[in-house]
């Protein structure tokens, strides 16, 4: 090889890194620099007057409504309707049905249907595809999370355009509640057909926004929908950005990068609340924090231990310390809120007591628990769990805490009780209604079966009685006695460790308005406007 | 020379090995199972069993390794457990804004730092250089989420100078860049001060001022050149930290990227899309000091054998 001098090495590198450089800046500074509007308006705080910005935590992993079903539910509330749907007092309002009746027994639902809607590709909405959309759900080729709830269709019948029959085995009262959960949005069919599997990448319904684009970990985007059936919403656009970062979530709040911001960080909640040119609030959520135990063997298969560890903490001291009183405690194996919901008599905070029973219950020496958590799940999450193991330890119960991710968790809450004894989970459970709540926490149909989170193993023979005979009640009226009987015998057993109901915790600038925020946590857009 | 840069391309080989054996390894270590995921919550054992039969996951672990291996070299990286698409989609739909934001943290990195650096050598015990000390302190103590979040108060609640979040336009990518930067900043900075500082005692630049040759020229046509190789090795290895801060970056400024998608892919326990995005990053960091081992031949004579 020819022996190139030092100095014309040294040139030339700087010359080829310049040129490089100089080539590397030719391509990237005009994207940096002129990017698209769309991507300037997402984010500048200029120059953004008729795009409405919504902010929680979490990347959606699908925009199909079946599929999608996490904390993002503001931009599939956008793009989509169901037949019916919630408003904020907990009850069910027309949709894309304007009415609807049960007969046979209660076997039978039907749906009368708006006529004059149109999805956002064209194709008329009408009972075949609420018909297409059932049939998306239960498709086994779908990842839809929550199936299981849709099993009791047995067909879906279209005497006409704006007519659906549904036929369900067993009857079920609350079949309309299926219908206004944010899985049972109705899907174009054309849409569906066209772009099958991928259809979550290309929403295509009926609601106020049609979609626009989807940068994954940065936005979803949709444009006002011109020809929308109902009040148009007062802004041009719509925009979702999921922001992991609970402290960058405050910061977008306040500089009005954002028009509504879900999820906020408790510890912020007061200096938020100082602040001029935004409001934020603290509204009960649809979600309680528990501890779920293996009720199936000893030690937590007595009531007397169960009832002495919720006895032995001091879940107002929790509230108060660790979650900034943004926390309710609970005094209801239901969820308060929730129609049919019933309250009792606190299991009051009282250490000697509790003493007391465990002795009884042969545990006057103490003994050994674990408590399995995936921390970071919500504010707090930890202390929570550490503040229990220390009220416990005052019993002379050794409780070890195991950290683990998410997957690991639901690994172990979904196996067999009786394979971990004295093991708990630390679990969230939101629920949309009642009967779904108590069947799956306390109906021994549910609750030792194989790959359900909610594998607690709790029995109680006339519980399950009861729960049935309610299900299959169509007079509201008759159902809420014997769903308090049912809950008054639950709050008896404690089959869990109830630790407190939480409060959805979220912020808007002064002038966005137009919308709910559901005790689900859902933002629901209306007529949108910005001031 | 040519031998030189066949030697370092063949360490390259077992390097990459060894990360590939790293990555598959601490997947298969940590516990969470990859089929589970994919099928879903209501899925039948059965379901389950399938998927893990078409991933091969229920083939011994070196037979599942040699596969990997095998479809990584055909770049067959399979496709996403959450979202069905293909990895290489993934992967190509956040590279972009990770390497905005890698070399732009880069050129702020070793701007400031090489400024910083030198002129704390040519200013040895003065304000400037206590000054320059300090920062370089701070800079490399600051974690990544605090200083991040501070810059926000500051830039874009107090100032409003700046957007907070988000990624696409140069205003959005100047927070996470000085962020990104600033330990890698106040390394580089130290490294070319002491690199300075020892070549600045040398005879040779006696000789040079002794002749009368001008102070810019002296330091910067005699002492800098010389100086130069001790900081392109820490340039080198500050990429590798540079990369593994954007995961710390893009989350705390909601940027799009590898890193993110990289937490989400652990946390959903997305096993295709970790595995080939941190073989990705772990490629750039092998070819990066590659490309610097090579660039050392090409500056110093006396590393040049042939």
């Amino acid at each position: 090889m020819k022996r190139i001098r030092r100095r014309e090495l040294l040139k030339q590198a700087a010359v080829r890194t310049g040129a490089a450089a100089l080539a590397a800046g030719a391509v990237a500074a005009p994207s940096l620099l002129f990017s698209s509007t769309a991507r300037a308006a997402s984010s500048s705080p200029v120059g953004r007057d008729a795009t409405f910005v919504v902010v929680d935590g979490t990347e959606p992993n699908s925009l199909d409504p079946a599929v999608g079903t996490g904390p993002f539910q503001a931009i599939v509330n956008a793009m989509f309707e169901g037949l019916v749907q919630w408003n904020d007092k907990g009850q069910i309002q027309p949709a894309l049905a304007t009415s609807w009746t049960s007969s046979g027994g209660g076997r039978i639902w039907t749906f009368t249907l708006r006529s004059g809607v149109r999805f956002h590709d064209g194709t008329p909405f009408g009972a075949d595809a609420v018909k297409a959309t059932i049939g998306h759900i239960l498709d086994r080729n779908t990842p839809a999370t929550r199936r299981g709830n849709y099993l009791l269709i047995k067909d879906v019948l279209t005497p006409d355009e704006h007519t659906v029959r549904f036929v369900t085995d067993p009857p079920n009262p609350d079949f309309p509640l299926l219908m206004a959960d944010g899985s049972a949005k109705i899907v174009s069919p054309a849409a569906l057909k066209t772009y099958g599997q991928d259809f979550g990448r290309h929403p295509v319904g009926t609601g106020p926004f049609v979609f626009e684009e989807w940068v994954p970990n940065d936005h979803v985007s949709a444009s006002l929908n011109a020809t929308y059936w109902g009040p148009s919403p007062r802004v041009r656009r719509f925009l979702y950005r999921p922001i992991p970062e609970s402290a960058a979530r405050v910061v977008v709040l306040k500089t009005g990068e954002a028009d509504v911001v879900q999820d906020l960080p408790p510890t912020d909640m007061d200096a938020l609340r100082r602040e001029s040119g935004l409001v934020v609030y603290a509204t009960p959520a649809q979600t309680i924090a528990e501890l779920e135990p293996a009720d199936t063997k000893p030690p937590l298969k007595d009531v007397r231990v169960r009832r002495a560890l919720n006895m032995a903490i001091d879940k107002n001291a929790i509230i108060q310390g660790i979650m900034k009183g943004f926390a309710k405690p609970l005094s209801s194996p239901g969820i308060p809120g929730l129609w049919g919901s019933f309250d009792f008599t606190p299991v009051a905070y009282d250490p000697n007591q509790a003493r007391q029973l465990l002795a009884a219950a042969g545990y006057g020496g103490g003994m050994d628990l674990t408590i399995n958590i995936t921390a970071g799940r919500w504010a707090g999450d930890l202390q929570v769990v550490q503040a229990v193991q220390g009220y416990w330890a005052n019993l002379g119960v050794r409780t070890t805490v195991h950290q683990m991710d998410f997957a690991t968790l639901l690994a172990g809450s979904s196996s067999d009780p009786d394979a971990r004894p004295g093991a708990m989970t630390s679990l969230l459970k939101s629920s949309p209604y009642i009967d779904y709540h108590l069947y799956r926490m306390y109906d021994s149909a549910a609750t030792n079966v194989p790959g359900t989170q909610q594998r607690t193993g709790y029995a109680n023979p006339e519980v399950d009685r009861l729960l049935d005979e309610e299900r299959s009640m169509f007079d509201q009226a008759k159902r809420l006695p014997i769903l308090k009987h049912a809950q008054a015998l639950v709050w008896q057993d404690q089959p869990l460790i109830y630790l407190f109901q939480l409060v959805n915790l979220w912020g808007a600038r002064a002038g966005a308005k137009g919308f709910v925020v559901l005790p689900s946590g859902d933002f629901v857009p209306g007529v949108l406007r910005r001031t | 020379m040519f031998r030189h840069i066949a030697g370092r391309l063949a360490w390259a080989v077992p390097v990459l090995l060894g990360v590939s054996v790293i990555v598959f390894g601490l997947l298969k270590l940590i516990p969470g199972d990859a089929a589970l995921v994919m099928a879903g919550t209501d899925a039948t054992a059965a379901d389950v069993q399938a998927i893990r039969q078409q991933l091969g996951l229920d083939q011994p672990v070196y037979v599942q390794y040699a596969r990997w291996l095998g479809r990584l070299a055909r770049l067959d990286l399979g496709r996403s457990a959450v979202t069905h698409r293909p990895v290489t989609y993934e992967i190509a739909s956040r590279a972009r804004p990770t390497a905005e934001l890698a070399a732009a943290a880069m050129v702020i990195a070793v701007a400031i730092g090489l400024a910083t650096g030198l002129t704390a050598s040519t200013h040895q015990h003065t304000i400037w250089d206590a000054a320059a000390s300090l920062a370089a302190a701070v800079g490399v103590s600051m974690p990544i989420f605090w200083l991040g979040l501070m810059l926000m108060m500051v830039f874009s609640v107090g100032l409003r100078w700046l957007p907070s979040t988000g990624a696409g336009t140069f205003a959005q990518l100047l927070l996470p860049a000085l962020t990104l930067g600033s330990a890698s900043t106040a390394i580089i900075a130290r490294q070319a001060r002491s690199a300075m500082l020892d070549v600045l005692q040398q005879d040779y630049l006696r000789t040079a001022r002794a002749k009368g040759v001008t102070r810019w020229a002296v330091v910067m046509r005699h002492a800098f050149r010389n100086a130069v190789i001790p900081i392109i090795t820490v340039v080198g290895l500050q990429l590798g930290y540079l990369l593994s801060g954007t995961v710390l970056t893009e989350t705390v400024f909601a940027r799009p990227g590898l890193g993110r998608l990289i937490v989400d892919s652990i946390r959903s326990r997305d096993v295709a899309v970790v595995q080939s995005a941190v073989m990705v990053l772990s490629v750039t960091f092998i070819v990066v000091n590659l490309a610097v081992d090579l660039l050392y031949a090409y500056v110093d004579p006396r590393i040049r054998f042939d």
